[in-house]
């Protein structure tokens, strides 16, 4: 039987871009613009959970988070999307 | 008659809720803890507000998969009226029972004040107790209010008359600044297809005794009383 490891993924949660996001603009307002940062054109938050799961390979690993947060609604699909990278 | 308000880690609305029932409607009501898994005793039930889990990860997902929700969903099956308040509300969408979301207010701030509504369709269980364009008074308190759905979904919910409160001004319009988190189509209240299940950010618990209103106004009962009327009715046929 091959053996188990543990993989690190990141569950990449971010609102839908027709989602308005009042915490990005005021960051990209009042922090980067209004530092003179005038080449920073946008910004949207999101959120990451980082996941150490237990699989064969890194691939299985994505996979069963990927049906972990379908299952567990950890994003609302009405409003966001979620993408599984691996950050090993 | 008995009423059942579900209580949730973090939900802290439930004693006030619990008064308006059982000293001012004079109805049978119960506790519920959110462990339970079985709400065949009740008439109906309420979500009341409060911070289910902290608000850890969104708010209300995590309640969403208490056991009692699988009760709930049963209940909801069964035409059984549904009430939904401010995390309560957040419950509800969370748990697939309405859709949409509820996200972070426009302003980034808590928004904690009184709010003119008004009653968009008085043709359910829970507004028939007001005239339709009926305008009232309630609190909100909240952080995650801006209901949201897309373009396709708002059309549905206004086809179905889904949509039971919008935030207006004195004069009833739904204006920009009359809406206090940003709202899709400044939606504070709505209801399932079957409108059997609600969902609303303010407060109706904090508006039905007028020492606890600014104005004298006890608008908020009206929706307690309408559910309770409606259940009188269905029971007497």
């Amino acid at each position: 039987m091959e053996a188990l490891s543990d993989f690190k993924i990141d569950v990449f949660i971010a609102n839908k871009p027709d989602i308005k996001d009042p915490e990005g603009e005021t960051i990209l307002q009042d922090l980067f613009l209004r530092n003179n940062f005038d080449d920073v054109i946008s910004v949207r938050t999101a959120k990451v959970l980082q996941l150490k799961i237990k699989a064969r390979d890194i691939n299985e690993a994505k996979k069963r988070a990927l049906l972990l947060c379908d299952e567990l609604r950890i994003y609302n699909p009405s409003v966001s999307v979620c993408e599984i990278r691996s950050s090993d | 008659m008995n009423v059942a308000i579900i209580q949730f880690p973090g939900t802290n609305c439930d004693i006030d809720t619990y008064r308006v029932f059982s000293s001012l409607l004079k109805v049978d009501v119960s506790f519920v803890w959110h462990k339970e898994n079985d709400l065949t005793n009740f008439d109906a039930v309420v979500l009341p507000g409060g911070f289910s889990y902290g608000d850890r990860l969104r708010a209300g997902v995590i309640a969403a998969h208490s056991p009692v929700i699988q009760a709930l969903k049963k209940f909801a099956l069964k035409r059984k009226p549904i009430i939904g308040i401010c995390n309560g509300f957040q419950i509800l969408v969370e748990s697939e029972l309405l859709p949409g979301a509820l996200l972070k207010n426009s302003n980034q701030k808590f928004v904690c004040k009184w709010v003119t509504l008004k009653v968009e369709n008085n043709n359910n269980l829970f507004a028939n107790y007001f005239k339709s364009d009926s305008i009232i008074r309630m609190p909100i308190a909240h952080n995650e209010g801006r209901y949201y759905v897309d373009n396709e979904k708002l059309e549905e919910l206004e086809r179905n008359n889904q949509i039971v409160l919008r935030y207006v001004d004195s004069t009833g319009n739904a204006s920009i600044q009359s809406n206090p988190n940003g709202s899709i189509s400044n939606i504070a209240a709505v209801s399932n297809i079957e409108g059997n299940v609600l969902g609303l950010m303010p407060h109706p618990e904090r508006a039905s005794e007028s020492i606890l209103s600014p104005d004298s106004s006890t608008n908020g009962i009206g929706l307690f009383h309408s559910m309770i009327h409606s259940l009188e009715v269905i029971a007497k046929k």
